[in-house]
């Protein structure tokens, strides 16, 4: 059985005096001292990255590592775009099942900041194919695509996509190393620009630097004297790069079969998750989720958003996003699916401070997005 | 980024079959922040548009009213100059839309 033992991220924002190694090496050591561990005892590195290509200019990352970090230890670059995170903790699970008695961390970490708004939005699209790409549309504007079906489809507002930003900024005041801690209100978000129209910049997860990383281990001494959760399921799924190569464009078929396999392999179901982390990039992708991950039917998101039921005053059994989601804890992409699973494994082990959930949680689950839609993540876990 | 010569043929050659095409928008948005090829153009209009066949393209929107830009209305296929490129570099041309004249 494999476990998540511990999980560390640096502060998520503008961070003008770091850069990504002096991130990835915070991350390295902090979760190393907080058990005790020397780092010839990481028997594998899983690096969850998209842009160091294409903003940084830096591939190889894998020996960028070895270089920081004084070792000789297999280190495995994963990118999957802003699924890399998620991407890198179901490798490292996949090592695991593969390696009895190991221990082996996944870290991610985006440098965004370093470079001006076109050119990150130019290095973001690289992960929309070469025609969306040579039409002139963005990330966001691939997104607004999927916005603009499903408001027109179900018959929902702009205002209804707002109350996911809004549910998200308020508890990402809680989080102390959230890229946002204010609140907004709905029409704070309705009065903030279009960046891809009907999207606006407060439905938008922001540009972001920082990193995470999660230790994972099947050694039983290791695992019985850390606070540990275990993984119950981490299942990909993969979906055409082009939006409209799809047959449905009011849901992203690779979380459908991400989650159902998921499920499937836990043997839990729906009612058994009780916090849950889901890629919000834009307040649609939050809507979308629930659905598609079969909490909320077809069409019902928009309403259900707008009640906001998964806040964590809601006194319901299912809160969402307590980190603040990417909207509000931030997005530095290659750390974002680390956060996510590392926020589901504070929330079961009862060390999430200010933002823990009142019900006592069990079972959780982290959603993971690559592209707009071309890959999901779905992980599970519980005490 | 700059596009090679040979890139860009291969691509006009796809483009060519497109000409001349209707088809009905599925989706658009309004772009208000682009990549440096595109930012002295914004806000500029992308859709998503299916054709009889099923086969389904973007392009940009051009030559249009509010009234013509919504889901459902009908588009053509035209051939348009895509982003701004440097004085030394290929001008890049691929499919634009406009509305089709059998709208209503």
């Amino acid at each position: 059985m494999n476990s998540i033992i511990g999980y560390y991220s640096t502060q998520f924002g503008e961070l003008w005096d770091r850069s990504l190694d002096e991130l990835l090496l915070e991350v390295f050591n902090s979760i190393l001292i907080e058990h005790a561990l020397e780092k010839e005892q990481i028997d594998a590195i899983f690096l969850g990255n998209m842009l160091g290509g294409t903003a940084g200019n830096s591939l190889l990352l894998e020996a960028h590592m070895a270089e920081l970090l004084g070792i000789h230890t297999p280190i495995y670059r994963v990118e999957a775009a802003c699924a890399s995170g998620g991407m890198a903790v179901q490798m490292a699970h996949e090592y695991l099942l593969a390696h009895p008695e190991s221990t082996v961390i996944a870290l991610g970490g985006e440098k965004m900041t370093d470079i001006s708004a076109e050119q990150i939005t130019q290095a973001l699209a690289s992960a929309a194919s070469p025609l969306e790409q040579s039409v002139g549309l963005t990330f966001p504007g691939v997104y607004a695509l999927l916005a603009q079906i499903y408001l027109h489809t179900y018959h929902y507002t702009e205002e209804h996509l707002a109350a996911i930003s809004v549910k998200n900024h308020s508890h990402g005041v809680l989080n102390e190393k959230a890229h946002f801690r204010r609140y907004v209100t709905v029409d704070d978000v309705l009065d903030s620009p279009y960046i891809a129209y009907p999207l606006k910049v407060l439905d938008s997860s922001p540009i972001s630097d920082g990193a995470a990383a999660v230790l994972l281990s099947n050694k039983s001494s290791l695992v019985k004297a850390s606070k540990a959760v275990t993984i119950r399921a981490s299942e990909v799924a993969t979906d055409t790069i082009s939006l409209a190569k799809r047959g449905k464009l009011d849901e992203l078929v690779a979380t459908v079969i991400a989650g159902k396999k998921a499920f499937k392999a836990s043997g839990l179901t729906q009612k058994n998750i009780h916090v849950m982390e889901v890629h919000d990039c834009f307040s649609i992708g939050e809507i979308l989720a629930l659905e598609d991950l079969g909490f909320w039917e077809k069409g019902q998101g928009g309403s259900q958003a707008k009640d906001m039921v998964t806040h964590i005053d809601s006194g319901n059994h299912l809160i969402v996003n307590t980190s603040g989601g990417l909207k509000a804890a931030g997005h530095p992409v290659g750390g974002t699916g680390i956060k996510q699973i590392g926020e589901i494994y504070l929330q079961l082990t009862g060390q999430a401070g200010k933002r823990q959930v009142k019900i006592n949680p069990v079972c959780g689950l982290a959603h993971n997005v690559g592209g707009s839609g071309g890959v999901a993540v779905v992980t599970i876990l519980s005490i | 980024m700059k596009q090679s010569p040979a890139f860009l043929w291969r691509k006009q050659t796809d483009d060519k079959k497109l000409l001349g095409k209707t088809g009905v928008i599925l989706s658009w948005t309004e772009i208000s922040v682009a990549p440096p090829k595109f930012a002295s153009s914004t806000p500029y209009t992308v859709v998503l548009v299916e054709f009889a066949s099923g086969e389904r393209t973007y392009g940009q929107l051009v030559d249009f009213q509010e009234t013509d830009r919504v889901i459902g209305a009908k588009v053509s296929a035209v051939y348009r100059r895509y982003g701004v490129v440097a004085k030394e570099d290929l001008i890049e041309y691929g499919i634009k839309f406009k509305p089709s004249l059998c709208t209503q």
